[in-house]
């Protein structure tokens, strides 16, 4: 355990040198979680440590989620920290915001596609009736400076092959007749929500479309392609890719997700939206052999192309000129580095 | 240098062959047609309970062999095709059944749900790609949804992490049109490969084999001598010959398949698989082609028309599983008959 703890501010701390003062609008704040149990939650809590153990700045962070054991049990050495505090609850119930909270991550509902295909109702209904919640509460908290919502890049729909990376102001939308639309529907609608409350009660509020992370935190049974084959390498397996591997999406590690976070969290201006995510793009099969790469000796990589007809290739990487451009955030863990970080993690 | 396989190939004779004996396959029988099956290079071979693993039950029939026999039994005479099961979510569980299979050399994990009720897989599914299974979604009585529910279905096991969809005419009731309509449809909907397996009521069994896999699918199920519940199943060597053919490739030696066959017709059927009066009726009717064995039985209890007792099965749209449910059926026509209705 100390020796995965190690590693995660390692982590932080090599990312957080590359923040030039952008962060020191969260010294001396008191930082709400919503979703406090998940892989955002992990990483800001981890990078929350590191600013208050190197740089002394002194954040005070609450975490609300459903579940305390899951939150113990995922992270211990948070949890003893003095300046941690667990609000166990669901953001639905949500009536008052602590009284001296500053900055707020809603960053509720679960994005694991399994849960909303089997449940997409009560997916639409936590995340429409969270945010409404939360905001509620959050016109009555007076020392409130920002709200940072935490939607999906699920919402543009399917990114069609002609465009390379997507960027925030692009007008797609999900399916409304399939099954899995509900979460990013549900994400849309939150935004929107959002978007009213800004304007109505005079919020702020700004957004984040999250895409693809790896890292510590994201248990390898989840449904996302690098955790299957990370999963397959670690069991000294061989890496089975579904389908032709031709498959592109971009990954951005825990650390470096934090940090844009936090950032955007500090210094973002309300009404604005940023993708979040990594801005290169890769194929599955070029991932597969990547993470094969990393162990000795390497698992073989299996391609599931044969029986695949006429499989359009699936494309989603976001743009992300506008969080470079207003906060001069980009990628600083290459993905050599990450897979080789979140193997050790997993192997800790 | 073999050609590239396009057409996998899944043979369920010693599980859906298990229905035509009322689950009474010896262990001797497995081993010998698995001995057969793997020297044609059949590439997935299933063994178990008709109603797959965990199902051997006083409702739906006691195996004769249990799943750990079967299993290690198969297992030892396939060194080259794989070993797949077919599972039920709720005849099978992950602790009792699941796991133990695996241990016992499980590759390919079928798993089954009625044609609606998708959402029971998932946990099952998911088990299996944590460990590294290849792992189907495979929906039963697909004739009873039309193409948008059954493409919505298929979807949510793909989300699970199904690596192909089957989807079953387990009563044997498809035209080649609705097949076609379907595997068109699901080709469409989702983004990993699509399987049919079906069954030979209507006689159709090869015919609507062929559709499927001109329509897009490339994955066919299909048991030797057609061995299998009812009317039996599509009639693997005649469907690999046809396969062959056609200039598919299955890298199933055909005479071997052949001689396979040809043995599972002497050790294994004690009856050939024949489109009875019956599973004409059952295909028409819409009714899992594993009831035909209740039905009679109950009929003559009963003094009733078998026939008559599939009809009202289909009107009441029951599905595997709900075998109690023929012995109310039969009661209350049984009972209308006395009254003179």
């Amino acid at each position: 355990m100390r020796q995965a703890v190690q590693l995660l501010q390692e982590d932080c701390a090599r990312v957080a040198e590359h923040d030039a003062g952008g962060l020191d609008a969260l010294r001396d704040s008191h930082l709400l979680v919503t979703g406090g149990s998940g892989f955002m939650a992990g990483w800001i809590a981890e990078m929350v440590c590191h600013l208050n153990e190197h740089r002394r700045m002194q954040i005070r962070l609450s975490l609300l989620a459903r579940n305390r054991t899951q939150f113990q049990d995922r992270l211990p050495h948070i949890a003893s920290k003095p300046y941690v505090t667990f609000l166990q609850g669901d953001v639905r119930d949500i009536v008052d915001l602590p009284k001296d909270v500053n900055f707020v991550l809603h960053a509720a509902g679960s994005p694991d596609n399994r849960n909303h295909t089997t449940n997409p109702i009560g997916t639409m209904i936590t995340i429409a009736d969270g945010t409404r919640a939360l905001i509620q509460a959050a016109e009555r908290a007076a020392n409130l400076r920002m709200i940072l919502n935490v939607s999906s890049g699920n919402i543009y729909g399917r990114q069609p092959s002609s465009l390379e990376r997507i960027p925030e102001n692009y007008a797609g939308a999900p399916a409304c007749g399939g099954v899995e639309s509900a979460y990013a529907e549900a994400k849309r609608y939150a935004e929107t929500l959002m978007t009213a409350a800004r304007s109505q009660s005079r919020l702020p509020v700004q957004t984040v479309r999250p895409f693809a992370f790896l890292g510590a935190y994201q248990p390898l049974d989840a449904p996302w392609a690098i955790n299957t084959f990370l999963n397959d390498a670690l069991q000294k397996r061989p890496i089975r890719v579904m389908g032709d591997g031709q498959t592109v999406r971009s990954l951005l590690y825990g650390a470096d997700m934090a940090l844009w976070v936090l950032t955007i969290l500090a210094r973002g201006r309300t009404g604005h939206a940023y993708n979040l995510g990594s801005n290169q793009g890769i194929s599955l099969e070029s991932l597969a052999r990547k993470v094969s790469s990393h162990l000795q000796p390497s698992p073989e990589v299996i391609l599931n192309a044969a029986l695949s007809r006429n499989v359009p290739t699936s494309i989603l990487v976001p743009d992300t000129q506008a969080a470079e451009r207003d906060f001069g955030l980009r990628v600083l863990t290459d993905l050599d580095t990450a897979i080789q970080r979140t193997l050790k993690w997993h192997q800790c | 240098m073999s050609k590239a396989v396009n057409v996998l190939i899944s043979d369920p004779t010693l599980r859906d062959g298990n229905h035509a004996v009322s689950h009474q396959l010896t262990r001797e029988q497995i081993a010998t047609y698995c001995r057969a099956a793997d020297k044609a290079g059949i590439p997935i071979v299933e063994v178990g309970h008709g109603n797959g693993l965990g199902a051997s039950s006083l409702q739906v029939g006691l195996a004769r062999t249990d799943d750990e026999t079967a299993l290690r039994t198969a297992r030892e005479n396939l060194p080259n095709s794989k070993l797949g099961i077919h599972v039920i979510p709720g005849f099978a569980t992950i602790e009792r059944d699941l796991k133990r299979a695996m241990d016992y050399g499980v590759d390919v994990v079928r798993v089954a749900s009625h044609c609606t009720e998708a959402d029971l897989t998932e946990r099952h599914i998911r088990f299996c790609r944590a460990n590294g299974k290849t792992v189907f979604g495979v929906l039963m009585m697909s004739h009873m949804i039309g193409k948008d529910m059954l493409a919505e279905e298929a979807r949510k096991m793909e989300n699970y992490g199904a690596e192909a969809v089957v989807i079953m005419d387990s009563a044997g009731n498809y035209l080649p049109s609705d097949v076609k309509e379907r595997i068109d449809h699901l080709l469409e909907t989702l983004s990993i490969p699509v399987g049919f397996h079906a069954h030979n009521n209507l006689g159709m069994a090869v015919a609507n084999s062929i559709t499927a896999v001109e329509a897009g699918a490339t994955i066919l199920d299909g048991s030797a001598r057609g061995f299998g519940a009812g009317a039996g199943n599509t009639q693997l060597e005649v469907l690999v010959a046809v396969l062959h053919r056609m200039g598919f490739e299955t890298g199933i030696d055909l005479y071997r398949m052949l001689d396979a066959a040809d043995l599972a017709e002497g050790e294994l059927l004690k009856e050939h698989p024949r489109i009875s009066s019956i599973s004409v009726v059952s295909g028409l009717a819409g009714v899992f082609s594993g009831f035909s064995k209740h039905v009679q039985r109950l009929a003559q209890e009963f003094d009733l028309d078998p026939r008559d007792i599939f009809f009202e099965l289909g009107r009441r749209r029951i599905v595997a599983g709900q075998e109690d449910l023929i012995i109310e059926v039969s009661s209350e026509l049984a009972a209308q008959k006395k009254a003179g209705l």
